[in-house]
């Protein structure tokens, strides 16, 4: 920087201070809008409950293990199942699948945006 | 707060969501965006305020796509310029941002003395005012952020050989001004 540039910046500096207003990050910190962790959390637990009632379903609950075989020897027999079973299984895959897969998707974005990160911070330490 | 600090902090918010590394960057970079817009605003602090506050907002809903294409204290400046260009428009919008009109239009606000009993810097304040506002952007950044031309081609867009002109041009209206007194 040249001698007459300095001289203006020192100046500069000196007509306008960088002055640190402390109340000021107090209001910007009270003022910071959610950034939807709490929704996040929320569709996490809820897929979490849907994915797990739907397994359960499918596995435990006799009426529905017995719709999926019923299904599965239609199918070998190539009949078609009854309305019934099929709308059984139908709503139980469509819980079991919705939920797992929205656990899938939140876990993977949180671990892909963690691992970034990370990778840039190991980065910048080298 | 060295480089390596303010990427945990950076990364603390993009993970975490965490208001405490928030509060750090916003400790480090409040003072140099207030006093941006101090400048811009000719000294209004109520407004320089608003738009501080606007600015941090903006920066930590973004914050998840920040991709480390420049330094942060670039992008953050990006923010705090467009965020004085809604203001500007929101203001006069009829008016463009080189406009002399415009100046003179939001020049009539209060000027803040400057402490020091140097007699340049009143003439100095008062030079600064007169500037356009793209001017007294290039002029900022460049001399009290040091930002480069590259940099500052970054936050507003300008081109490089502009910010060149627009920093000459200020400077030799700032020196006129300067020297007048000695």
């Amino acid at each position: 920087m040249k001698k007459e540039d300095k001289q203006l910046k020192q100046l500069l500096e000196a007509a306008y201070p960088a002055e640190r207003k402390p109340e000021l990050n107090q209001s910007i910190l009270r003022n910071l809008p959610d950034k939807g962790q709490k929704r996040i959390y929320v569709t996490l637990l809820f897929s979490f409950i849907w994915g797990t009632l739907g397994g359960l379903l499918l596995v435990f609950y006799r009426p529905l293990t017995e719709a999926l075989l019923n299904c599965i020897c239609c199918l070998l027999a190539r009949q078609l199942p009854s309305t019934e079973t099929l709308a059984l299984l139908l709503v139980s895959l469509l819980l079991t699948v919705v939920g797992i897969q929205q656990t899938y998707e939140i876990i993977t974005d949180y671990w892909e945006r963690q691992s970034n990160w990370q990778g840039r911070l190991k980065n910048l330490q080298k | 707060m060295s480089k390596v600090e303010e990427w945990t902090w950076i990364s603390q918010v993009v993970m975490a969501n965490d208001q405490r590394g928030f509060a750090r960057l916003m400790e480090r970079y409040q003072p140099s965006v207030r006093r941006y817009f101090l400048l811009q605003t000719n000294g209004d602090e109520a407004v320089a305020d608003d738009l501080t506050q606007e600015t941090f907002i903006r920066a930590w809903q973004g914050l998840s796509s920040f991709r480390r294409l420049s330094s942060f204290s670039t992008w953050l400046y990006r923010i705090a310029f467009n965020a004085y260009c809604n203001y500007w428009t929101r203001r006069k919008e009829e008016l463009r941002l080189d406009d002399p009109q415009a100046v003179a239009v939001l020049g009539k606000l209060s000027t803040q003395e400057a402490p020091s009993i140097d007699p340049r810097l009143p003439r100095l304040q008062k030079a600064m005012e007169q500037l356009s506002p793209a001017e007294k952007t290039c002029l900022t950044l460049f001399y009290l952020e040091e930002l480069s031309v590259n940099d500052i081609h970054q936050v507003t867009g300008y081109g490089k050989s502009t910010i060149r002109s627009y920093l000459t041009r200020g400077r030799n209206h700032l020196q006129t001004l300067i020297n007048q007194t000695v």
